[in-house]
């Protein structure tokens, strides 16, 4: 007979195993050994007793668990077995789709918001001459309004080349600024004189 | 015969629950005499149908041994708490999911094994002490003879947190809460033969740690 296998050493020392395995253990060296070896740390496991639990331990443990169910919803409500994936027919993909349209709506919702934020109701009273208000100009960038690169070039050129000429400080953002504090009306001639000015054909920047 | 039994119980307590008098959270005496003549099975029926008092009689029959299985693996008093707690709130949310195929029992030994396994890593230093053993009886065995009792225990307890997750689970099983290879393997998810195989490999180790252990 071959050696014993794990699950016949096992059934030995269970005091199971059929004649055939037992004699064998008894009649083999090498298997005895291993099931004494075996036996013996059985037996030292077993001798730990482990601790038994403080008192009053136990109705301790019936309380927490009492109140921290009481909170918990219902097992047997219908949002709970969705939840829990028990509710016959629903499996993970249908559960996962009223999360995936939340995710969609927030996502539609936050896109619609942010592009309301770019829309606000200019500050511009009367525009003269058809031209567009200087705030709605600034707003729609350089790229788009030739009068803006003008003033951004006059800006850039004050800046690098004539730090302490004009009224106009020396500093980037200076002709912004001096923009930002006309008025309305002087915004909106501003604007015009711009306009003309690049509708010359000898102009240059 | 024993689900007709169990279907007219829960008929009684369908009737029953709607005119009992509840004060302060707790039950009439009578109903809970009536619980605790419930088996399993129709204790979770009852509480599935919305009745907590019924989990309440389950925490009570098996929390003693959910409560040692969770020891074992952690050999703290505060985390076999802690642990246990969190075994049966899961086992609350997740009662629907309970089919009587198995014993509650087992059910409730599965998911305590998960959890502990889970939560317990395996490099957790295994925090017994001599204080923590049992203590020494004051007759029968002499005091010497009693530490190198409580001594070996602890040295047992830190060899068995140093086996493999799944043989430290079927030692555990096996060799302190005493169950049945038929019943480790449901817990654990393998066969039988799978379970003995992982308890001799358990105790071989153990008894390679031990040995070396004793060199020292």
């Amino acid at each position: 007979m071959k050696h014993l296998v794990p699950e016949d050493v096992v059934d030995v020392l269970d005091g199971c195993a059929g004649p055939a395995v037992v004699g064998h253990a008894e009649s083999c060296d090498r298997c005895r050994a291993m099931v004494a070896a075996l036996r013996t740390s059985t037996e030292w496991a077993a001798a730990d007793q482990g601790a038994e639990p403080p008192a009053d331990a136990m109705r301790q443990l019936s309380v927490r668990v009492g109140a921290a169910v009481r909170r918990a919803p219902d097992p047997g409500s219908w949002w709970s077995r969705w939840w829990s994936g028990s509710w016959s027919g629903w499996n993970s993909s249908w559960r996962a789709l009223p999360a995936g349209s939340l995710v969609v709506v927030c996502v539609l919702l936050a896109a619609a918001a942010w592009q309301g934020t770019g829309r606000e109701v200019p500050r511009g009273g009367d525009v003269a001459g058809g031209v567009a208000p200087v705030e709605e100009v600034l707003v729609s960038g350089p790229a788009v309004d030739e009068a803006w690169n003008v003033v951004s070039g006059v800006a850039a050129d004050l800046a690098a080349t004539e730090p302490a000429g004009g009224e106009l400080a020396g500093t980037i953002g200076a002709a912004d600024r001096a923009v930002d504090s006309l008025s309305d009306g002087e915004q909106a001639e501003l604007a015009r004189l711009l306009k003309a000015e690049l509708d010359q054909p000898d102009s240059t920047r | 015969m024993a689900d007709a039994a169990a279907g007219c119980a829960v008929e009684r307590f369908g009737v029953r629950w709607p005119g009992v008098a509840v004060s302060d959270g707790g039950v009439s005496s009578d109903d809970r005499a009536r619980l605790e003549a419930c088996d399993d099975a129709t204790l979770v029926r009852i509480c599935l149908d919305g009745r907590t008092e019924a989990f309440d009689q389950i925490v009570e029959r098996h929390r003693r041994s959910v409560y040692q299985l969770c020891y074992r693996f952690v050999g703290r008093h505060e985390d076999a708490m802690d642990l246990s707690q969190d075994v049966f709130f899961r086992a609350y949310r997740g009662l629907r999911r309970f089919r009587g195929d198995a014993s509650l029992a087992t059910w409730l030994y599965r998911i305590g094994v998960n959890v502990c396994l889970n939560k317990v890593s395996v490099r957790t230093r295994f925090l017994a002490s001599l204080d923590d053993a049992a203590p020494i009886a004051a007759g029968g065995e002499s005091a010497v003879d009693a530490v190198l009792r409580r001594e070996r225990a602890c040295r047992v307890r830190a060899a068995v947190a140093k086996l493999p997750r799944k043989q430290r689970a079927t030692l555990i099983l096996r060799i302190f809460q005493e169950l049945p290879h038929k019943q480790i393997a449901g817990i654990l998810g393998t066969s039988e033969g799978a379970a003995k195989a992982n308890l001799f490999h358990a105790l071989t180790n153990l008894k390679r740690a031990l040995t070396g252990v004793n060199r020292e």
